[in-house]
């Protein structure tokens, strides 16, 4: 067994240890996305929420040039997430406050090898489809793309 | 609808090993396909938009990964390959390491017959010294920690040509001053009479009789297939061995697909008192070479500064939470670096039946700790630069202010996606060498189990170079171009 069917198998486990709690095919991957932005990189006062950005949207955009199984796997992170979550803490991830999800995605990224696989992988997602946005730059003095400007 | 396309040669794929070695063999006077499952790209519609340009240059967008997710692989992908969005570093391999090739492996004269092919290459990209004005602050502050240490440092050499220094390499140059195989290599293959397919993919090499006959693949209409007297891989050192796999060439002794090296790297960020504005300028025109040595087990570590735009930098800044948020407020105040391991670790390609590469890759025990000795000297010399605050992305994030932090980073045990690493340098699968038994090709890149199947690119290195490979795959293609040249036109 290599560690790519290791994860499948760890994933499916944890769907359906969490079944129960929360159906799989239910989850709303984009309130597991929103809610992910916000408890990894929850926004600094004047700095836009993921909502604010549509980071949904660009998501979706995102993943819709992956190869399928990529996109397929980027879409069961987000549901992983939300019933794993149920699984260990009793409260999908969406539910839990920030500081909930913060604690919960933290113990994930201390865990065994899948476990900072989701983590890790939840925050290149996160990463994409919120700092994508110019309202975010602003935040870092990012002054953007350079053409249609004059050279430095 | 299927298309069928006669030639003398097909080359299967247009970066730094396909353009030079199309346009050698346009130059002899042969009829040249080259085919290029990307686009072609005008660089007038680069956006230099993270989200735009992963898509459009990078294969998988950006995604490509080892097998178990845990090293990001970058690939191009896109007429001119991966020298449409590389950082333009020229270095060639070390004496010293071609010595080993050429004793360990059985390739005596490797070093002499090379050295021609250096040189015409790099007279043709034009590569230069970065001068030091156009030397960044990200780049200046690791001559200014390695200075301080007395460590080894010094320049580096790109191909560029008309640079403005935006800063936006990693996502094409808008400005189209890029030295590289799509503006150098594959326009003079055209002006000898190449024609240059883009959109099409080779999931097959074809044979009859012993010998190559052409390729097969899936086109922008449908399929296609090309008769051809010769057939040249320059698909990269994934998609060369996985198009050698799916093809199911002789290989009686299964070494296509072996020995892979990846060049993994981390990245270690520095907050600095003052604005760094890491993402303008011209990239990676310093080193520190304390750490690195071609042959030595002990110093496998290259040190290089290493900076992207929001997502890039987001996504490799360690931790997560309101820290994560405020390390990235301190976007313009961020040095970062990257220790980038000279690897032991030996890889395989496989393949899917449609010819895409699955990578195989695990670090081993000493690249782990070569990784931690890495990350320490990263450490330091961003401490002796004056950061006030090193990011090393372990899983737990670490924050390290004092040397005596960093030197111990030297002895942490690191594992799988602790920290993450990704990689832009796969090398080998193909590997040249004396004994069929233990390679794939000869010193001509010619496949030991065919008589007219050449490889052009980075598959052929039968070790990690520990130098960017980039300009050794121009000039192997161009070393493979002339001798598959020499081999069709007296057939």
């Amino acid at each position: 067994m290599n560690r790519r069917t290791f994860l499948f198998g760890a994933l499916g486990a944890g769907a359906l240890t969490a079944i129960g709690a929360v159906p799989f095919a239910l989850v709303d991957e984009d309130a597991v996305l929103l809610a992910a932005i916000d408890a990894i990189f929850p926004p600094l006062e004047g700095m836009p929420t993921g909502a604010e950005v549509d980071a949904a949207a660009a998501f979706r955009r995102y993943i819709a040039n992956l190869p399928t199984r990529t996109r397929f796997e980027a879409r069961g992170l987000l549901r992983a997430i939300e019933v794993g979550a149920a699984a260990t803490t009793g409260s999908r991830f969406t539910v839990l406050d920030r500081d909930g999800r913060t604690v919960f995605l933290e113990g994930l990224l201390d865990g065994v090898f899948p476990q900072r696989l989701l983590a890790n992988g939840l925050k290149q997602v996160c990463a994409v489809a919120y700092w994508q946005h110019p309202r975010t730059w602003t935040a870092l003095a990012y002054d953007g793309p350079l053409v249609g400007r004059s050279a430095p | 609808m299927s298309v069928h396309i006669d030639c003398d040669v097909v080359v299967v794929g247009s970066g730094a090993g396909g353009g030079p070695a199309a346009s050698e063999l346009a130059r002899a006077g042969l009829d040249v396909v080259v085919l290029e499952m990307g686009d072609k790209h005008d660089p007038k519609t680069f956006t230099q938009r993270e989200e735009d340009m992963f898509p459009r240059l990078f294969q998988d967008a950006a995604s490509r990964t080892t097998a178990d997710r845990s090293i990001q692989v970058l690939q191009g992908k896109g007429v001119g390959g991966s020298t449409v969005h590389n950082l333009n570093l020229c270095k060639r391999v070390d004496d010293e390491l071609l010595d080993v090739w050429e004793r360990e492996h059985g390739l005596p004269g490797l070093r002499m017959a090379l050295a021609p092919h250096y040189a015409v290459v790099e007279q043709r990209i034009e590569v230069s010294e970065v001068p030091w004005d156009r030397v960044t602050r990200n780049n200046r502050l690791l001559r200014v920690g390695a200075e301080a240490l007395g460590w080894k440092h010094g320049p580096l050499k790109h191909n560029r040509k008309g640079c403005i220094g935006s800063g936006f390499c990693e996502l094409g140059c808008a400005y189209d001053a890029k030295m590289n195989s799509a503006r150098v290599f594959l326009p003079d293959a055209e002006l000898h009479g190449a024609r240059v397919l883009p959109g099409h993919r080779v999931t097959r090499v074809t044979t009859a009789l012993g010998r190559a006959t052409g390729v097969v693949g899936e086109g922008p209409t449908g399929e296609f297939s090309v008769r051809a007297r010769g057939v040249v891989l320059s698909a990269s050192a994934t998609g060369s061995s996985a198009i050698v796999l799916a093809s199911g060439l002789p290989d009686p002794w299964r070494q296509a697909g072996r020995g892979l090296h990846l060049h993994p790297g981390a990245t270690v960020g520095g907050v600095f008192p003052d604005p760094v504005d890491g993402w303008k300028g011209i990239p990676q025109s310093w080193e520190c070479t304390e750490f690195l040595h071609p042959t030595d087990p002990d110093r496998r570590v290259w040190l290089v500064p290493v900076f992207g735009h929001p997502v890039g930098v987001g996504s490799m800044l360690p931790g997560i939470g309101a820290s994560a948020t405020k390390r990235m407020a301190s976007f313009r105040h961020i040095a970062a670096m990257t220790p980038m391991l000279h690897d032991t670790s030996v890889g395989r390609i496989e393949a899917t039946r449609d010819a895409r590469p699955i990578i195989q890759y695990q670090s081993n025990e000493a690249d782990l700790r070569m990784m931690a000795k890495g990350m320490m000297g990263a450490a330091r010399i961003l401490l002796a630069a004056g950061a006030t605050e090193v990011l090393i992305p372990t899983s737990r994030p670490r924050i390290i202010t004092a040397h005596d932090q960093a030197k111990a980073l030297a002895n942490v045990a690191l594992g799988p996606l602790d920290p993450p690493l990704a990689a832009v340098h796969p090398m080998g699968g193909l590997c040249m060498g004396g004994d069929p038994k233990r390679s794939s090709c000869d010193a001509t890149g010619l496949y030991h189990q065919l008589p007219n199947l050449w490889v052009a690119d980075g598959s052929l290195f039968p070790t990690s170079t520990g130098v960017p490979p980039q300009l050794s795959i121009y000039a192997f293609g161009h070393l493979v171009g002339q001798a598959a040249a020499a081999a069709l036109e007296n057939k």
